[in-house]
């Protein structure tokens, strides 16, 4: 059984007069430990699609069972919980709370997460042992979004979801950040999905989902992922 | 360039951050509607006040005096410049059926606008005598309505009621007064109980007194002064001067006049005594007169009615005598009567005798008159018998033969000679015949036959049985009769003879009958006699029956004399009686009229033995000038008015600072949001004007309308509240509202310098970057580490989130100064209020129950006989309940020092200095240690040492009434609140003032129920020497309801401090949210619960409102103590305690504004659109 099952998922927006699906029958499946992608243009429904798996918003239509829950209908109450629990975030613009520490930032989420990893290790882990009491305007985007990805882990989340992680930084840290999340999916066996607009980014993913017009276009298994050294774009 | 965009941006703009718009908004509109309300209140108070004395045409100043005023005084009054006297009677009553002691005031009727005026409330006001109008007050109101009739109370021994015409009235309006715009207190009497419940209006003619109570003054240039205003005051301190030294002569010339007028009273009722006396004696005389002529009428009456009795008796006599006769004359008559009846009885049965006998003699007689008639009839004349011829021849023939036979035969025919007799002769012839011749012998034969034939007896003639029977009857008749009838018969018997027999039976018949007629006769004359006696008898009766008549008409005609004559007597009686039932009467009457004016009389004596007294020991009048202060509630009034104004002058400048780091706050942070706006207009080539133009515009719009608004409420908001507080305090009419121009161009421009130059100065920073930067977006904050961080132990100690917390704190020093400020000074406010109230109300209990044990002060007349007073003290040592008296002497000072305002001082001067302790505690507010009167110096009271800034030691120089300075040493400085009290011990203060003490009052202290204290208070005043009482309980209730009135300050703080708290803390909190809400995005994403979310961002906000609410409870005890400075008046010292309820009352009521901001906050945080926030920027 899949671990994360989209079934005809559809979310509309009002745009004044007309109606505008951002999902438009969604269905996927992903696998438990996979390293997947959910690639496509600007505007394609992506976003709205992690939106809906991170628990942020609710579809209108279809099933969303992540781990054999249907996570559709909860309240936002029972969502606020399920974030809490189950998913860790990974934004484009980091995040972080900038009165706190890198090693706050990852307590920040700890503190309130029933499994939680000590955050030290976990910015040890990300590679940040030394800086971990610097201040988020005193680290550079690379090492700002490895306090958000550790922050993330540090909840040892189910799903580890990440919005263009790569989208503020430059090439090379990029890559050290793309490395740092199939080391996470390899090392922990957490479930990663990315969000790219990036087709680049695809072969080093276990599964590519490929959305565009709100709509799944293709979804590509790949039994041999290149590791994040090999891509390039 | 009309740069049309950049406007409708501004207006867009409005639109989209109404939140902010409105920040800013009602925080102008908060500060501008307290500060312009507030600021006017006070002066519309006092227009408001203005106006209704100057409407109800409020006397300027009254004078009055202890013996009433007089002609003389008014014109003294009148000559006044710019004056208006009007001159009015008072009278304190009582109210029959409520026991309202009521002051009665006279209206002219025909004044159309009088002064003061009373205030119409219902009804109307009385137009003809035996109209009342009464005080509006609820006693008033609850005990009558119009239509009513009021009886005033005249069983009690109130010289009061002889001052009216009448002690009924009918109740036909209620009205307020401008004298009294106190709604409870109407000043004290000396009727009832001491305190005056309220006022009533009645018409001038229905007092009948004959000097006014008062004068009413108003000036016209006086008036024209705003009451209250200093120059008012200083314009009535001159008039009261002037009008002062008016008076100044006055009370020995009235006294002279009184005396004069006493005399005057004293020789007239001399005089009246004098005719007093005269009355009773003439009535006396009079009564005497009357007496001795109705004795003389019953003198009289008794002889009429001894004549008319004897007169009557008399002719009763008379009458009776009368009657006997009549009566002896009846049974006489009946008598009569009676002989007659048997008289009668026996003539009738003689009659019936006689009857049997006449009819038996008759039927005889008849027997023996036909007896006779056949008789008669049977005797036969001769000379009848044969023809007389024959008898002739015969007889002559006879003669010529024989002589001798003629005789016999003449004898014959005469029926003289029976026929025997004749046969004879004739025999003898015939035999002689022979011897004659023969010729003469044939005629001698014819002649004897002729004479033979001619002679025959009777028996021959008559029928024997007949002549048996003639016989037999004859017999029986009469023997002889018969015998002599057979004689006759046979011839023998002549007839004349026989006729002789007969006629003599029938001469016996005839006798028989004469016999019986005789005896009928006598019958009849017996019945005559009969008939006469009863004719007699008849007569005799009718002369009876007319005596009786006559007796009876005697009778009546004495019956009706006498019945007139009584008539007429009982009528002299009646009269009589009536005389002397009048005279009784009269004499009753003037018994009792002697007695009363004997009484009168004496009493007369005794009231001019008393005038004479008087007039020995007239007292010199005092007159009073009073003005407008001495009105119950008039400068209290303006007290109030006078702390609204000192509140509105510290109040609002929290507002306004308050306001101004809001709207600054406010728009930096705008000007923060709209930096890439603000980078791409001045890349467009818009100059700095034009962008700064936005924000300045934006907030000026805002606090602009923000102020106007505020100042259409806020004038209209806070002296309508605040008026309507003190509205159950004072009768005034509403308010007037006014828009004071100052309080609009200050709040204007406060508006605008909070926010016009607040966005100016903010968006001016900004500026100077320039546009490339400008569109980049801000660094954020770059966190930092906190000092509390470098105090390692406690630091470790902190959770995760504290620390968080506390990084958070201090990484928006701005926003941490400004909830801090913001929070402090709604609670500095907060507790400036409430410790307002506790200072104020402290006042109260701590003057009325810890220093002034006493619980009635009772003020004695000086001028009151010793007897009196006597009974006075005896009344007070009977009165069990009484615990402690003292007697004191009080006098009214005053403290003149340049540089601070005159004060007026009580001397206290107790008879035992001793006890004053007992009576009014001396010590020192803040070690409590009792001082001790001595005879070395004064003790004075804090405020009085506060205002003139004396010490233990120092002096101070009194001013008494007589304008007689003298100094007194300051041994001690005792609590005190309420007036400036000096003590002293009597012999210091002869040694001061070289006077003796005068003990004109005495406490009283007892614990009693408030009932109780008024029987007191009506035992009390009904005493002679009685000049008033108070009683603490009455004036600590009204000054505690003066207190309670700022309750409204109180009230009007907190609510306002709680607007502005609401406003400050929602503003800042709003601004924290917006500027953090990616920090919140992120930890709500992060599977922060709402609760946690709001916790997140609130705990700093609870520990700044923790920190405000510390700062503010300081900077409330500071602006407390300043505020208590500035309210309070030269006459009151406010205790500077705050209790600690106030502080906790405070510190809650803050931390519930905070939590009702937090419930918004928490409210608004739950709809942050997370994702919105956390999308990328670009």
């Amino acid at each position: 059984m899949a671990f994360v099952k989209v079934k005809d998922e559809y979310k509309r927006y009002r745009m004044g007069e007309t109606i505008v699906a951002a999902n438009d029958g969604i269905t996927f499946e992903i696998e438990e430990g996979e390293f997947a992608v959910i690639v496509g243009p600007s505007g394609a429904g992506k976003t709205t699609v992690l939106n809906i798996l991170g628990g942020m918003d609710s579809p209108d239509e279809g099933i969303v069972e992540i781990d054999g829950t249907d996570i559709a209908n909860f309240s936002e109450k029972k969502l606020t919980g399920y974030r809490r629990e189950a998913i860790g975030f990974v934004f484009q613009s980091y995040n972080l709370v900038p009165n706190l520490t890198a090693k706050e930032n990852v307590e920040l989420a700890a503190e309130i997460s029933p499994n939680a990893l000590d955050a030290a290790t976990v910015l040890r882990d990300v590679g940040l042992g030394e800086r971990m009491d610097n201040f988020p305007a005193q680290l550079s985007g690379g090492e700002q979004q490895r306090v958000a990805i550790a922050r993330a882990l540090a909840k040892q989340p189910k799903l580890l979801l990440c919005d263009e992680p790569t989208g503020a930084l430059d090439y090379e840290t990029g890559k050290q950040v793309l490395k740092l999340l199939k080391k996470t999916c390899d090392q922990y066996g957490t479930t990663v999905i990315v969000i790219t607009h990036n087709q680049a980014i695809t072969p080093m993913a276990d599964r590519t989902i490929e959305i565009n017009n709100a709509k799944v276009r293709q979804i590509t298994v790949n039994e041999n992922p290149k590791s994040v050294t090999e891509i390039e774009w | 360039m009309k740069k049309k965009a950049l406007w409708k941006d501004i207006v867009k703009e409005i639109g989209q951050s109404k939140a902010r718009f409105l920040s800013i908004f009602s925080i102008i509109l908060l500060g501008v509607a307290f500060y312009a309300g507030i600021t006017a209140t006070s002066p519309d108070m006092v227009d408001t006040a203005d106006h209704y004395y100057k409407d109800q045409q409020l006397m300027d100043i009254k004078v009055q005096s202890t013996m009433g005023l007089t002609e003389d005084d008014l014109d003294i009054l009148a000559d006044l410049e710019d004056a208006a006297v009007e001159t009015r009677y008072t009278q304190d009553v009582v109210l029959a059926q409520s026991s309202l002691v009521t002051k009665l005031m006279s209206i002219p009727l025909n004044e159309k606008n009088p002064l003061n005026q009373p205030y119409l409330v219902s009804g109307r006001l009385p137009e003809h005598s035996g109209e009342i109008t009464l005080d509006s007050k609820n006693d008033y109101q609850e005990a009558y309505k119009i239509g009513d009739t009021i009886e005033i109370e005249t069983s009690e021994e109130e010289e009061g009621t002889s001052n009216l015409k009448k002690t009924s009235f009918k109740v036909v309006g209620f009205t307020a007064s401008p004298e009294y715009i106190e709604t409870i207190s109407r000043g004290n009497t000396t009727v009832g109980n001491g305190t005056l419940d309220g006022f009533a209006f009645i018409p001038e003619t229905d007092f009948d007194m004959d000097v006014y109570t008062e004068a009413d003054l108003r000036f016209s240039n006086v008036t024209q002064q705003t009451a209250y205003s200093p120059e008012y005051e200083k314009a009535i301190e001159a008039k009261t001067d002037k009008i002062e030294k008016a008076l100044e002569k006055r009370p020995e010339e009235r006294k002279k006049d009184i005396q004069d007028e006493i005399q005057k009273e004293i020789d007239k009722g001399k005089e009246e005594i004098a005719s007093a006396k005269k009355a009773l004696e003439d009535g006396e005389q009079e009564l005497a007169d009357a007496k001795e002529e109705l004795d003389n009428g019953w003198a009289a009456y008794q002889e009429n009615k001894a004549q008319m009795d004897q007169k009557i008796a008399d002719a009763q006599a008379t009458l009776d005598q009368k009657r006997q006769e009549l009566k002896e004359a009846e049974t006489t008559l009946a008598n009569k009567k009676a002989d007659l009846k048997q008289a009668q009885a026996e003539l009738d049965e003689k009659k019936a005798q006689f009857e049997q006998k006449k009819e038996e003699g008759k039927a005889q007689l008849n027997n023996s008159k036909n007896y006779l008639e056949q008789a008669q009839a049977a005797i036969i004349y001769p000379k009848d018998q044969v023809a007389q011829e024959t008898q002739q021849s015969l007889s002559s023939t006879a003669e010529q033969i024989d002589p001798e036979l003629a005789g016999v035969l003449t004898g014959y025919f005469a029926g003289k000679v029976p026929a025997s007799a004749a046969k004879q002769a004739l025999d003898g012839f015939e035999a002689s015949l022979a011897e004659l011749p023969e010729e003469q012998k044939e005629s001698a034969q014819v002649f004897l036959q002729s004479a033979r034939e001619a002679v025959q007896s009777p028996g021959e003639q008559i029928a024997a049985d007949q002549q048996q029977t003639l016989i037999q009857q004859g017999k029986q008749i009469d023997k002889s009769l018969g015998d002599a009838f057979a004689g006759y018969f046979a011839g023998e018997v002549p007839p004349v003879n026989m006729a002789a027999a007969l006629d003599q039976t029938a001469a016996g018949l005839s006798s028989g009958e004469g016999q019986l007629s005789e005896a009928e006769a006598q019958l009849k004359a017996g019945q005559q006699q009969i008939d006469d006696g009863r004719a007699q008898i008849k007569k005799a009766e009718n002369q009876l029956a007319a005596g009786k008549e006559q007796i009876a008409t005697g009778q009546q005609e004495l019956d009706e004399q006498k019945a007139s004559g009584e008539a007429e007597l009982a009528k002299a009686k009646a009269k009589l009686e009536d005389g002397q039932a009048d005279y009784e009467a009269g004499l009753e009457e003037f018994k009792e009229k002697q007695a009363e004016g004997e009484e009168k009389i004496a009493d007369g004596e005794a009231d001019i033995a008393e005038a004479e007294k008087q007039l020995k020991d007239v007292p010199l009048p005092e007159y009073f000038v009073l003005d407008r202060t001495d009105n119950p509630g008039y400068a209290e009034y303006n007290d109030n008015a006078e702390r609204i104004a000192a509140i509105s002058k510290i109040f609002p400048i929290f507002f306004f600072l308050i306001a101004a780091l809001v709207s600054l706050t406010t728009m930096t942070r705008m000007v923060d949001e709209q930096r890439t706006q603000m980078g791409t207009l001045k890349a467009l080539g818009y100059s700095n004007w034009d962008i700064a133009k936005k924000f300045v515009v934006y907030s000026m719009l805002a606090s602009l309308l923000g102020a106007s608004i505020g100042l259409a409420i806020g004038f209209y908001l806070f002296p309508t509240v605040i008026f309507n507080a003190y509205g159950a305090m004072y009768h005034l009419p509403e308010v007037r509202i006014s828009y004071p121009i100052p309080a609009i161009l200050i709040s204007y421009l406060v508006a605008f310098l909070c926010t016009g130059v607040a966005a100016f100065a903010a968006v001016r920073v900004s500026l100077k970057s320039n546009a490339a930067t400008l569109m980049r977006p801000k660094a954020p904050k770059i966190g930092k580490r906190i000092f509390l961080e470098r105090l390692t132990p406690i630091w470790e100690r902190m959770s995760f989130t504290q620390k968080v917390t506390a990084r958070n704190l201090f990484r928006y020093k701005q926003r941490m100064l400004m909830t801090i400020s913001g929070v402090a000074g709604c609670t500095a406010l907060i507790l400036t209020g409430l410790g307002l109230s506790d200072s104020i109300e402290d006042v109260a209990s701590l003057q009325y129950g810890k220093l002034h044990q006493y619980q009635a002060i009772v003020a004695l007349d000086d001028s009151a006989s010793e007897n009196s007073e006597e009974k006075y003290q005896q009344l007070i040592e009977e009165t069990t309940e009484v615990s402690d008296a003292l007697m004191v002497d009080q006098e009214n000072d005053t403290v003149n020092q340049k540089g601070v305002n005159q004060q007026e001082v009580n001397l206290f001067i107790p008879q035992d200095p001793e006890r004053i302790n007992q009576f009014i505690l001396l010590n020192d507010r803040e070690t409590g240690k009792q001082f001790k009167l001595d005879d070395t110096g004064a003790i004075i009271t804090e405020k009085l040492a506060k205002l003139y800034d004396l010490k233990e030691g120092d002096t101070l120089e009194i001013t008494n009434n007589d304008q007689e300075n003298f100094t007194v040493k300051v041994n001690n400085i005792a609590e005190n609140y309420l007036g400036h009290d000096v003590y002293l011990s009597p012999t210091y203060y002869e040694k001061v003032t070289n006077e003796k003490p005068d003990y004109t009052m005495q406490l009283l202290k007892y614990s009693e129920s408030e009932e109780w204290e008024k029987t007191f208070g009506t035992a009390l005043t009904d005493q002679k020497s009685v000049a008033g009482v108070s009683f603490v309980s009455t004036f600590s209730d009204s000054f505690q309801s003066t207190l309670d009135s700022l309750d409204i300050v109180t009230i009007i703080l907190v609510v306002s401090a709680a607007l502005l708290a609401f406003v400050v803390l929602y503003n800042l909190t709003n601004i924290n949210v917006s500027e953090r809400v990616r920090e919140l995005s992120t930890i709500k994403v992060l599977g922060f619960y709402d609760n946690e979310v709001t916790m997140y961002i609130y705990r700093e906000n609870l520990l700044l409102t923790f920190m405000g609410i510390i700062v503010g409870l300081l900077l409330g005890f500071i602006l407390h103590g300043f505020v208590l400075q500035t309210v309070e008046i030269d006459q009151m010292m406010f205790s500077p305690i705050i209790s600690i309820s106030s502080y906790i009352y405070a510190a809650i009521l803050t931390t519930i504004f905070s939590t009702i901001v937090m419930i918004a906050m928490h409210i608004k945080l739950k709809h942050i659109n997370m994702l919105e926030a956390l999308k990328t920027i670009d």
